[in-house]
C-alpha cells in the first residue's frame, strides 16, 4: 500500500480510532494489530520476513540477555555473547544480501565471466526485496548490538518486541528507530490531544506537498533526461537542469516521505527520529551527511564507525601513520579507514550497482580529502583574506556542496558510470551551445510542458522558502499555531488544496513509487 | 477534545469541502455534446417523448428528433451518446424511464456487434458517465466498466473511486483551466433534443462494397448481451416496442447482418438494416454529400435518415401524432425555429442543408 494512496490514509483513519477508542494500556495491541495487517496486506511473504527477524533477533537479544546476567563480569559476558551477536549479524545480513545485492552481484560476476568468455554463469533468482527489509534488518541488527554493548536491556516481551520491528509507518522508508527511543512510547498511554493531532496532520500535509507536487514532477524531467541520455542529443542547459533536479527530486521525495510517516506517528502520539535537516544547506559534505538520512548515518556511526575507530586495527593504523606522517595528516589518520568503510556501505545500503559503490568512495575521498587538506585551505583563506564567517562565503560553501552531492546522486541515477560521466562533461560543455539556439527552445526541448515547469519551481521556490525560515530556527508549525486562524486555515487549506490540484497522482499519471522504497 | 475544538475541525472540514468542490467545479471537463445532453434531458416535461432513440455516435448523429416530430407530429428524443458502452446504454435507459413512457426505443445495432473497448476509450465512457446523478445503478455500471477494462488491460488505471472524486481524475486539467479558463458548466435547453448535427462533409472514398464481401462473423457478447437483454426485458414489461436499426455504415459486413438478425429473432425484437441496396435506394443517402466520414451523417444526411425512420417507426407501430400540451408544442415549434436558423447560417457559409 503506497502512502500516497487514499487507500492509505482511509487505513490511517480506521488505525486512528481504534487507536483512541480502545482503553490506553491496549493501544500499543491495535498498532501491533495495525503493522502486522499493513505488512499482510503487501502479502504473505513480507510478513513471514518480518516475522522471522522478529524472533530470530528477540531470541538473540534473550540469550545475549540472559548471558549477561548470569556472566561473573561484563567482560565476560561480552565474550560469552559474541558469537550469538556476530551468528545473528551474519543470518540477517545474508538475508539482506540475498534478496537485495545477490543479483546485482550475480550480473558482475557474469559480465565479468564474459569479458574473459568463461561460460560459466551465476544464476539469477527472481525475488522481490520484502517491505521494509532493509529498514527492520539494521533497525533489530542495531537492538542486538545495544543489547551485547549492554545500553540496552533485552525485551523480554516478545509482542513488544515485534511492534518495535514492525511499526507500520516506518515501514515503507524509514526512519531506522532506535529500541531504547521507540519502545517507551509505545508502551505510554496516549490521550487524544487535537493540537498534537493538528501537528501531526500538518507534517503529513507538508510531506504530501514535499512528495507530490515538488518530487513528483521533477521526475518527469529526470525521467526523461537521465534515462533517454544515450539516444537523445541534450544541451549543457538541458542535462544541468535534470542533473539538479534530480538532486532536488531525492531530497523532496524521500524528506516527503519521512514526514508523512513522522506525521501520522504523531497523530498517535509517537515521535518518530528526524532524518533530515536541510541537508542542502550543509557548508561541507561531512556537514550534509550529518542532515542527510540522519538515522542510517548516526546508525552507521555508531555501530560501524566508532566500533571500527576504536578496533585495534585502526589503533594499529594510527601508530603506523604517526609514525610515517608527520603532523596533522599522520593525527587524522586512524579515521580513514572508519571513513571509507561507512560510506563504502552507506553507499551500497542504497542499492547493488558500481554507482552506489563508486557514490560511497566519492564522498569518503572528498571527506577525507578535506580532512587532510584543512591547513591548506586554512592557509589559502588567509592569504586571499576570506572572511569565513561571512554570508557570501557561507552561501558558497552551501553552493559548492549541492553542486558535489548533485554530482554524486548523478552516479546513482544514471543509467550506468559511463553514462553518469558523459552527463556530468556534457553539463560544463558551454562550448557547443544550446540546442534550438535559444534557451526557450532548449526547456521545451525536455519534453516537459510549460505549466509543469512553472509548477516544478514554484514549489522548489516553496519548498526553499520554508527550508530558509527552518534555518533560521524558526518551526513552522509552532509559528503557525501563534498566527490567528484565518491566516492558519489558509494555509493548511492552500497547502491540502495544492496537492489535490497540482500534486501528480491518480489516472494520467503514473504514480512514481517512493525512490527511497528500493534502497 | 473540547467542544471548540470539534467545532474548529467541522468548520476546517465544511471550508475544505467547499474550496474542493470549486476546484472540481472548475476542473470538470464539460462537453457539450455529451454533458448537456444528459443532464438536459431532465428539463423537458415529462411524459412527452413518445419514441427514444439510443446507441452510439452513429445514432446521436444521424437521427434528429426534430424533424421526425415535424413530419409526422411524434416527439422523439435522441438519448444516444459517443462510444456508448452496454452499461452506459442500461443506465441512459432506466433514467428515461423515470420521466417519461415512451412507445418504441429504436438502438443503433452497431452498438451491439462491437467488441468494446473499455481499457483505452475511457475518455468517451466518462463524457457519458461523468454528469450522470449518482445511483445504486450508476454505481454498478461503472463497477462493471472499471471491471471490463482491467480485464482487458492489467495496467488499466481506471477507479471506481475516480467516478466520485473527480479531482482524482481531473486535477491535471489544471493548466488548460489557468491558461484557457475552466469550461463553460452551465446546462442549457439542449434545443436540438440530444441530435448531434455537423455541417460538413468529408470525402471518405466508398468502401462499403468491399465490406460487404468481409466472411468475418460476429457474435453479442456476454456483457452486452446481459446489458441490453436487461433493457429488451423491461421494454417488454413496459410495453415498449424495440427496434434495432442498421445504420448506413461503410465498414457494415454480412457477418454483422447475420449476428443481429439472429439475435433479434432470439429476443423476439424488430431489425430494419439501412445498408441494404433498396433501402439505400429509399433514404437516398450519398456517401459524398451526406456523411462526414465512412459511418456518421452530417446534417444534410440525418434529415434524410429521419425521415425515412420516422416513418418507418409509424407505420411499423401503427403510432398517432403525440399527444402533448399546447405548452409542449409551442416549445417544439421554438426548437425547430433555432433548428432552422442553424441551417440556413451553415447554407450560407456553404454547407448546403435544406429543412
Amino acid at each position: 500500500m503506497s502512502i500516497t494512496s487514499l487507500a492509505f490514509l482511509l487505513y490511517l483513519a480506521v488505525v486512528f480510532v481504534a487507536y483512541y477508542a480502545v482503553p490506553k494500556r491496549m493501544q500499543w495491541i491495535v498498532l501491533l494489530a495495525a503493522s502486522y495487517s499493513f505488512y499482510l496486506m503487501a502479502g504473505v511473504v513480507p510478513l513471514i520476513f518480518v516475522l522471522c527477524t522478529t524472533l530470530l533477533t528477540y531470541a538473540s537479544g534473550r540469550k545475549m540477555g540472559a548471558l549477561r546476567e548470569s556472566a561473573p563480569s561484563k567482560k565476560e559476558a561480552k565474550r560469552l555473547a559474541k558469537p550469538w551477536l556476530v551468528a545473528t549479524i551474519i543470518a540477517m545480513l545474508a538475508v539482506l544480501f540475498l534478496f537485495k545485492y545477490y543479483n546485482g552481484t550475480a550480473e558482475s560476476i557474469n559480465g565479468i565471466l564474459r569479458t574473459f568468455a568463461w561460460s560459466v554463469e551465476a544464476p539469477l533468482i527472481n525475488i522481490m526485496l520484502p517491505l521494509g527489509l532493509s529498514f527492520y534488518t539494521f533497525m533489530s541488527i542495531g537492538y542486538c548490538i545495544d543489547v551485547y554493548r549492554g545500553t540496552i536491556k533485552c525485551e523480554t516481551n516478545l509482542a513488544h518486541y515485534a511492534l518495535f520491528i514492525s511499526f507500520f509507518p516506518q515501514a515503507i522508508q524509514g526512519p531506522i528507530g532506535r529500541y531504547n527511543k521507540l519502545e517507551p512510547q509505545f508502551m505510554a498511554e496516549h490521550h487524544f490531544d487535537y493540537d498534537a493531532f493538528c501537528r501531526g496532520a500538518q507534517l503529513m500535509i507538508w510531506g504530501y506537498f514535499k512528495k507530490l507536487v515538488i518530487a513528483d514532477r521533477l521526475s518527469f524531467i529526470v525521467v526523461t533526461c537521465f534515462d533517454d541520455f544515450a539516444n537523445a542529443n541534450y544541451d549543457w542547459l538541458q542535462t544541468s537542469i535534470a542533473i539538479f533536479a534530480y538532486a532536488i527530486q531525492i531530497y523532496a521525495d524521500f524528506s516527503g516521505g519521512i514526514d508523512i510517516v513522522r506525521g501520522a506517528a504523531e497523530c498517535m502520539g509517537i515521535e518518530l527520529d528526524e532524518n533530515f535537516k536541510r541537508p542542502y544547506f550543509g557548508n561541507s559534505v561531512g556537514e550534509y551527511w550529518r542532515r542527510w538520512h540522519m538515522s542510517l548515518t548516526n546508525w552507521m556511526r555508531d555501530y560501524v564507525f566508532y566500533s571500527l575507530a576504536l578496533s585495534k586495527l585502526s589503533n594499529k593504523i594510527g601508530k603506523w601513520g604517526r609514525a610515517h606522517f608527520k603532523g596533522y595528516i599522520g593525527k587524522q589518520m586512524p579515521t580513514f579507514l572508519p571513513t571509507f568503510t561507512t560510506f563504502f556501505l552507506i553507499g551500497i545500503w542504497h542499492g547493488a550497482g558500481w554507482g552506489f559503490i563508486i557514490y560511497g568512495f566519492y564522498n569518503a575521498i572528498i571527506i577525507v580529502g578535506s580532512q587532510m587538506l584543512q591547513p591548506q585551505y586554512d592557509k589559502i583563506n588567509a592569504a586571499l583574506h576570506i572572511k569565513t564567517e561571512s554570508f557570501a562565503w557561507k552561501v558558497f560553501q552551501i553552493v559548492r556542496t549541492f553542486i558535489i552531492m548533485a554530482i554524486g546522486k548523478t552516479i546513482t541515477r544514471a543509467v550506468s558510470v559511463r553514462e553518469a560521466l558523459a552527463m556530468l562533461v556534457c553539463s560544463v560543455s558551454f562550448s557547443q551551445g544550446l540546442s534550438g539556439g535559444s534557451v526557450v527552445a532548449s526547456l521545451e526541448g525536455l519534453g516537459v510542458s510549460y505549466g509543469d515547469l512553472a509548477m516544478s519551481v514554484i514549489g522548489c521556490l516553496v519548498l526553499f522558502t520554508a527550508s530558509v525560515i527552518q534555518e533560521r530556527g524558526v518551526v513552522i508549525r509552532d509559528a503557525l499555531a501563534k498566527k490567528n486562524i484565518v491566516l492558519r486555515w489558509f494555509v493548511l487549506i492552500g497547502g491540502i488544496m495544492a496537492i489535490a490540484v497540482f500534486g501528480v497522482y491518480g489516472i494520467g499519471y503514473d504514480v512514481n513509487a517512493f525512490i527511497y522504497n528500493g534502497f | 477534545m473540547t467542544r471548540r475544538q470539534g467545532i474548529k475541525a467541522i468548520g476546517f472540514v465544511l471550508v475544505l469541502a467547499l474550496c474542493l468542490g470549486v476546484a472540481n467545479k472548475l476542473l470538470f471537463p464539460f462537453s457539450k455534446e455529451d454533458t448537456n445532453q444528459s443532464k438536459t434531458f431532465y428539463m423537458e416535461e415529462e411524459n412527452t417523448v413518445d419514441v427514444v432513440v439510443m446507441g452510439t455516435s452513429l445514432m446521436m448523429m444521424s437521427f434528429n428528433p426534430l424533424r421526425m416530430y415535424d413530419q409526422t407530429g411524434i416527439t422523439a428524443y435522441n438519448r444516444a451518446c459517443s462510444a456508448c458502452p452496454p452499461q452506459l446504454a442500461y443506465l441512459i435507459f432506466e433514467e428515461t424511464l423515470e420521466t417519461q413512457k415512451p412507445k418504441v426505443l429504436a438502438i443503433s445495432g452497431g452498438a451491439l456487434v462491437i467488441q468494446y473497448d473499455y481499457a483505452h476509450r475511457e475518455g468517451l465512457v466518462r463524457r457519458g458517465i461523468d454528469y450522470r446523478k449518482n445511483s445504486e445503478l450508476k454505481y454498478e455500471v461503472v463497477k462493471d466498466i472499471v471491471k471490463q477494462a482491467k480485464a482487458q488491460d492489467p495496467d488499466s488505471k481506471q477507479t471506481v473511486q475516480s467516478f466520485y472524486f473527480p479531482l482524482l481524475r481531473y486535477h491535471s486539467r489544471w493548466p488548460e483551466v489557468i491558461w484557457y479558463g475552466p469550461d463553460d458548466f452551465t446546462f442549457k435547453h439542449d434545443y436540438r433534443h440530444g441530435y448531434y448535427a455537423t455541417f460538413r462533409t468529408g470525402d471518405t472514398p466508398d468502401t462499403s462494397e468491399k465490406s460487404m464481401q468481409s466472411t468475418k462473423k460476429y457474435h453479442v457478447d456476454e456483457t452486452t448481451r446481459y446489458w441490453y437483454g436487461k433493457i429488451i426485458e423491461e421494454c417488454k414489461a413496459n410495453d415498449i416496442e424495440v427496434l434495432i436499426v442498421g445504420n448506413q455504415d461503410m465498414r457494415w459486413t454480412p457477418g454483422k447482418i447475420e449476428c443481429l438478425t439472429a439475435y433479434c429473432e432470439e429476443m423476439g425484437i424488430d431489425f430494419v438494416d439501412y445498408n441494404t441496396p433498396e433501402m439505400k435506394a429509399e433514404t437516398g443517402l450519398n456517401w459524398k454529400t451526406d456523411f462526414y466520414d465512412h459511418k456518421h451523417t452530417n446534417a444534410r444526411g440525418s434529415l434524410k435518415f429521419t425521415d425515412h425512420l420516422a416513418r418507418y417507426i409509424k407505420q411499423k407501430y401503427n403510432l398517432e401524432p403525440s399527444d402533448v400540451s399546447d405548452e409542449y408544442k409551442a416549445h417544439l415549434a421554438k426548437d425547430i425555429e433555432r433548428f432552422k436558423k442553424d441551417c440556413a447560417k451553415a447554407t450560407e457559409k456553404g454547407f448546403e442543408v435544406i429543412w
